[in-house]
C-alpha cells in the first residue's frame, strides 16, 4: 500500500516536471519562429530575370543566424575572411510570411535601414525556400525622402546546418 | 513516519531529476551555462577595456548585439538609425566549463590584425545578464621568423542583455 503510494508521488512529480519543461504557450504563439531558430547556409539562389537556381559558390560562406527576435545574414570570403555583404534587426512571421525589419545593412547605399522587407516562406526538409523582391532606394532631395529606384526579385534556398 | 519517508523518496527523487539533464554530471547548471541560455539576440549593456577602472555604459547612438544559435554566434556594432557597420565578426562557438570559446570565420572591417583561430571567454549568467570576459589578442605574420606573434594583449569586460 506504502509502495502504491510512492509510485503515485512519483508520478505526480513527473507530471507537474513534464508540464513546466514544456513552453507550450510560447510554442502556440510563434509556431513558425521556433522552426526558424538556427544557422542557414545558402544552398543556391535565383535573382532578377535569371532562368535558373545558382549554387552558392565555393569560396564563398553565406549564413544567415536566427535567434527568437532577430536575424543577421553574413556573405564572406571564405579564404580572406572578409565580409562582403551583411544585414539583420528583427523580424516576424505569420502566414507564410516572414518580414525583415532591417536595422544595418553592409555595404551601405541601398538605403534600407528601418524598411520593412516580406518575403514569402516555406519550409521543407529543412529546407527554407525564401522569396520576394529586395528593395534599392534614394534620397530625392527635392522631398526629401527616400524613393524606390529599384526592386529586384530574389529566390534563394537555404539549408540549417544546425 | 510515513511522512517523513514519502519526504525522504521525494527528496532522492528530485536528486535523481536533477542529475539527469545534466547527462550524469554533478549538478553544475548553476554557475555554468548550457548552450540554451545563451540561444537568442543580446545587447551590449556596459564594457570595461584594457586599463579601465570602471564599466562605461554602451553609448545611445551605437547598436551593439550578439545572435547567438545553437553553434554560431555574430556580433554587430552599427549606428542606430543609419546603414553603416562599425565592425562586425562571426564563426562558430563551442561552450564548456563556463568557457565559452569563439572560432572566428569572417570579421569587418576586412584589415583587422587577425585574432587567431580560437579565443575563450568566461561566460557568466547572472539575472538575465550574460557576463562575459578575456583578453582579445591580435597577431602579426612576422616575415622574418614565418610565424604569428602576438602585438596586441587586451584585457576586455563585457555585461549583455537578452533582448529576445
Amino acid at each position: 500500500m506504502r509502495a502504491i503510494k510512492l509510485f503515485g508521488i512519483l508520478l505526480l512529480v513527473l507530471a507537474l516536471l513534464g508540464f513546466s519543461s514544456h513552453p507550450v504557450e510560447h510554442i502556440n504563439k510563434k509556431p513558425r519562429a521556433v522552426d526558424l531558430v538556427g544557422t542557414w547556409e545558402l544552398v543556391s539562389s535565383k535573382i532578377g530575370n535569371a532562368e535558373n537556381y545558382t549554387l552558392r559558390k565555393e569560396t564563398i560562406g553565406y549564413k544567415k543566424l536566427i535567434t527568437p527576435g532577430y536575424f543577421t545574414w553574413i556573405s564572406y570570403d571564405l579564404e580572406s575572411m572578409e565580409v562582403t555583404g551583411l544585414g539583420g534587426g528583427k523580424y516576424n512571421v505569420g502566414e507564410d510570411e516572414y518580414v525583415e525589419h532591417i536595422e544595418y545593412f553592409f555595404p551601405a547605399g541601398s538605403n534600407l535601414q528601418g524598411v520593412s522587407l516580406p518575403f514569402e516562406m516555406r519550409i521543407e526538409n529543412n529546407q527554407w525556400f525564401h522569396s520576394g523582391y529586395v528593395l534599392e532606394r534614394e534620397l530625392n532631395t527635392e522631398q526629401g525622402e527616400y524613393v524606390v529606384v529599384g526592386r529586384t526579385y530574389i529566390q534563394e534556398v537555404w539549408r540549417k546546418i544546425d | 513516519m510515513k511522512t517523513i519517508k514519502m519526504l525522504l523518496a521525494f527528496t532522492i527523487f528530485l536528486g535523481l531529476v536533477g542529475f539527469v539533464p545534466n547527462g550524469g554530471q554533478r549538478l553544475v547548471s548553476d554557475t555554468h551555462p548550457t548552450i540554451d541560455d545563451l540561444i537568442g539576440t543580446w545587447e551590449l549593456v556596459s564594457f570595461k577595456y584594457g586599463e579601465e577602472q570602471s564599466f562605461s555604459p554602451r553609448p545611445d547612438f551605437i547598436g551593439y548585439r550578439k545572435l547567438i544559435t545553437p553553434t554560431h554566434f555574430v556580433y554587430v556594432s552599427f549606428e542606430e538609425g543609419k546603414e553603416a557597420i562599425d565592425y562586425a565578426g562571426g564563426g562558430t562557438f563551442t561552450l564548456k566549463d563556463g568557457i565559452y570559446t569563439e572560432h572566428i570565420e569572417f570579421y569587418y572591417p576586412g584589415d583587422s590584425k587577425l585574432l587567431g583561430s580560437a579565443m575563450p571567454f568566461q561566460c557568466k549568467i547572472q539575472d538575465k545578464r550574460w557576463h562575459h570576459s578575456g583578453y582579445i589578442i591580435e597577431r602579426e605574420f612576422d616575415i622574418d621568423k614565418g610565424v604569428y606573434k602576438v602585438v596586441k594583449r587586451q584585457r576586455i569586460e563585457e555585461i549583455w542583455q537578452r533582448v529576445d
